[in-house]
């Protein structure tokens, strides 16, 4: 009976393969600058539990999601809840936003979009920069994030609008 | 599409060029080498557990028993008693003075008498031979000499004699010890003068 557990090579094959889109995905959560490092607990998490994955089958969406929960919980881990008064310190000056992980300078990206960006749900985001950056259909962004596609496209589209409308709202009041 | 979603697509594209593919196969391959394959083990340590479960109840089975099997003290005892009667039933006691309720007081934590009519002679322990947790005593009844074997009850196992033996095994309770005789003729009248003392 063959071993049904995914090999070393398999397992490298396909961080070689999904490993960008891993990458955008980990980027939409956590930002640009922490996603490398996402990634790589994605790998350790998914080498761990690997006997779970089915060799052959949706590795990409398994990753995908090994990633998006780890990206939660970090997200999770960001923002504390402060129930005792001790507690409101580390509140008043808390870790740094979504945005703040851009090196906005190094990008290009202007600071109006890098604030865009940052009023954007975790979802939307993920949707628009996997369809946008790496040309993934609404099909296959529906699978990497775990929901319909037409939620994806939904998504993508009204992340677009809300970037657009904060663009035009910017370049209007530099006028 | 129209022209400012292009530039916004440009933008993020610039913004959000992930590494080369490359670097997610070093990734990886740095992960699988840093935790080997954990699987492998998995699939051993049962068969692991398996040989070790084996390898103690072999040993646990071949170890000698601190628990006492009944045909084994039955031949334990059949040993002392045919020690004992080459001997000529003659007191050999490992107590400089015996004495019945005194000995099984310190042994038993259980008291036991004879009864104040009580026609058999006790004469007295019997210790050339190990007889297991019991305790062998002689005694005769009627020109008749036999050993009663004394153990608490919670130590009987319910013993019994080879099949190839002409001697015969009583069994007696009394309070919280048993009492075996073991003799050429029945030994029953000689245990039921065994009882316990009146306070």
């Amino acid at each position: 009976m063959p071993d049904p557990t995914l090999s070393e090579a398999e397992f490298t094959a396909a961080f070689a393969r999904h490993g960008r889109t891993l990458w955008v995905i980990a980027a939409a959560w956590v930002g640009r600058n922490d996603a490398m490092d996402l990634v790589q607990e994605c790998a350790s998490v998914a080498w761990q539990k690997r006997d779970r994955a089915t060799p052959g089958g949706d590795l990409r969406a398994w990753l995908a999601q090994i990633v998006r929960h780890l990206g939660a919980n970090h997200r999770r881990r960001r923002q504390p809840i402060a129930t005792d008064p001790a507690d409101l310190a580390a509140v008043a000056s808390p870790e740094p936003t979504w945005s703040e992980h851009l090196d906005v300078d190094a990008l290009a990206l202007d600071d109006h979009l890098a604030q865009a960006l940052e009023r954007l749900g975790d979802a939307q985001r993920a949707a628009l920069l996997l369809h946008v950056v790496l040309g993934h259909s609404f099909a296959e962004v529906g699978e990497l994030l775990g929901m319909p596609e037409n939620t994806a496209a939904s998504h993508a589209r009204r992340a677009r609008a809300i970037l657009r409308e904060q663009l035009a709202d910017a370049a209007g009041r530099n006028r | 599409m129209n022209e400012p979603d292009d530039r916004l697509d440009a933008a993020l594209r610039r913004a959000f060029t992930p590494p080369p593919a490359r670097a997610f196969a070093e990734l990886a391959s740095r992960t699988t080498r840093a935790a080997p394959s954990p699987r492998p083990w998995r699939a051993w340590r049962w068969l692991l557990a398996a040989a070790a479960a084996l390898v103690v109840a072999a040993l646990w089975l071949q170890a000698p028993s601190d628990r006492q099997d009944g045909a084994a003290l039955g031949r334990l005892w059949l040993t002392a008693y045919e020690n004992a009667q080459s001997q000529g039933f003659t007191r050999n006691c490992c107590e400089p003075v015996f004495d019945l309720a005194t000995t099984c007081r310190d042994r038993f934590a259980a008291t036991l008498g004879l009864a104040a009519d009580a026609q058999v002679e006790l004469i007295g322990c019997f210790c050339s031979v190990p007889a297991g947790e019991g305790m062998v005593l002689l005694a005769r009844q009627a020109g008749e000499a036999c050993c009663v074997y004394v153990l608490r009850k919670e130590h009987d196992p319910g013993v019994t004699l080879p099949a190839s033996t002409q001697l015969r095994l009583a069994r007696r309770e009394v309070g919280e010890l048993v009492l075996y005789g073991l003799g050429a003729e029945a030994t029953d009248a000689t245990l039921a003068q065994f009882v316990l003392p009146a306070n």
